[in-house]
């Protein structure tokens, strides 16, 4: 994704998660989502990877738990979708394959993120956690030329 | 097939991110979130008058068409309506501020004022930042309250001039509570948001405890919290099967949104 697109839609999610956080309910923070979605979808992944980190400390500051742990997670999950390219690569692959396997790279980039919350919140989570996603993953689906 | 150059700029991402963490926590006292909380309380109090701002603007621009001494009274009448405004505000806070403090007076606590700049809410976490830090005494721990002796929430962290709070929906906060007019014992837990409505479960309710709809939910003063502080009222009180305990569910009085103004309890 080029950087502008990229600063946009960041800009988008912040200003909505920290201004209408209280009216708008959102079961957890799209950002990290829309990161692995566009991650494991790049064809340049070490330039991506460089704004989406830039990006996600600057969500850190502000996710409610110790500074650090929010990124440590993505980070982990990043390197998780390197490594995966060797033998999946998401461009070639179905939508069907390419929502479940994202999907999993968001629920591990979570399971990091809330053993630091509470384990139970998490299994509580997971059904919302997955209609959130699906809904972001089916945006960009539609918006991609 | 192995892309050294992503693995270069990944360990030099992380290396450079794990130096920042540590430098932040142990060397420069929580740098970042001191410098980006100030700004963003800065930023949150020129919001205030971003209306005011704006309207003016309006009216700048409105001069040329509408003549100068017609804009000049328009001004004056806008610059007089954001004067009343700011009044009525300042009142309604005086009232609160007012009233709080006769109260904490009379219970023999001490109060310390601080402001809202970022309230940030999901299914996992529920906290405020408030415009009060260690420079102004804040501790870990100290209980805050909205006006009304209605509990918000606790501080968790402390930055020099800012504090993140946890509000009672958060699932990392649990605290003692008291419940109905038999004060039967019980402490709050929140599980995962699955809607905007602010709510804890009540643990510790045994079935034969007398716990109905409408009963309020006060502190009970065995923890941080001084008794008798309200925290809401009870929305559900059910018993399934042959369980020991009731599943209790209290709705919570404090709503971030209705005042910027918060208290901390000093003692």
């Amino acid at each position: 994704m080029d950087t502008p697109k990229f600063i946009t839609i960041a800009l988008t999610i912040f200003i909505l998660e920290r201004f209408f956080m209280y009216f708008i309910f959102l079961p957890v923070s799209l950002f990290p989502i829309f990161s692995i979605l566009i991650l494991a979808s790049s064809a340049n992944l070490s330039k991506d990877f460089i704004q989406t980190s830039v990006a996600i400390i600057f969500f850190d500051i502000f996710s409610g738990i110790t500074f650090g742990l929010f990124t440590i997670s993505f980070f982990i999950v990043s390197l998780f979708i390197h490594l995966s390219r060797g033998f999946i690569m998401v461009s070639d692959k179905s939508v069907i394959f390419n929502l479940f396997f994202t999907s999993f790279l968001v629920l591990i980039f979570y399971s990091i993120f809330l053993t630091k919350i509470s384990v139970t919140v998490f299994f509580h989570l997971l059904p919302l956690l997955f209609i959130e996603f699906a809904i972001l993953f089916a945006i960009l689906q539609l918006t991609k030329k | 097939m192995v892309n050294v150059n992503f693995y270069k700029r990944y360990f030099l991402i992380v290396t450079l991110f794990v130096f920042i963490i540590l430098l932040n926590k142990f060397s420069l006292k929580h740098f970042v979130e001191n410098s980006i909380y100030f700004f963003t309380a800065r930023t949150n109090r020129l919001q205030d008058n971003a209306g005011f701002i704006v309207r003016l603007g309006r009216t700048l621009l409105n001069l040329n068409q509408t003549g100068e001494e017609n804009a000049a009274i328009k001004n004056e009448n806008l610059s007089l309506l954001s004067k009343l405004t700011r009044l009525e505000s300042l009142e309604k806070e005086n009232q609160l501020l007012r009233g709080q403090l006769r109260q904490s007076k009379e219970a023999g606590q001490e109060l310390m004022t601080a402001k809202v700049f970022n309230i940030s809410r999901t299914g996992t976490v529920s906290f405020l930042l408030i415009d009060r830090g260690s420079r102004d005494g804040v501790k870990k721990s100290m209980p805050v309250i909205s006006a009304g002796n209605v509990v918000a929430g606790l501080v968790e962290e402390v930055y020099d001039r800012s504090s993140r709070v946890l509000l009672l929906d958060d699932p990392r906060v649990i605290i003692s509570v008291k419940v109905g007019a038999t004060a039967v014992l019980g402490s709050t837990r929140a599980n995962a948001h699955k809607d905007s409505n602010s709510e804890v479960e009540i643990d510790l309710i045994t079935n034969k405890d007398p716990v109905e709809v409408g009963d309020l939910v006060i502190t009970s003063g065995l923890d941080k919290f001084p008794s008798s502080l309200i925290v809401g009222e009870i929305s559900r009180s059910e018993l399934k099967g042959g369980n020991l305990f009731k599943s209790v569910t209290a709705n919570l009085y404090y709503n971030p949104v209705s005042s910027p103004l918060l208290f901390l309890i000093i003692n």
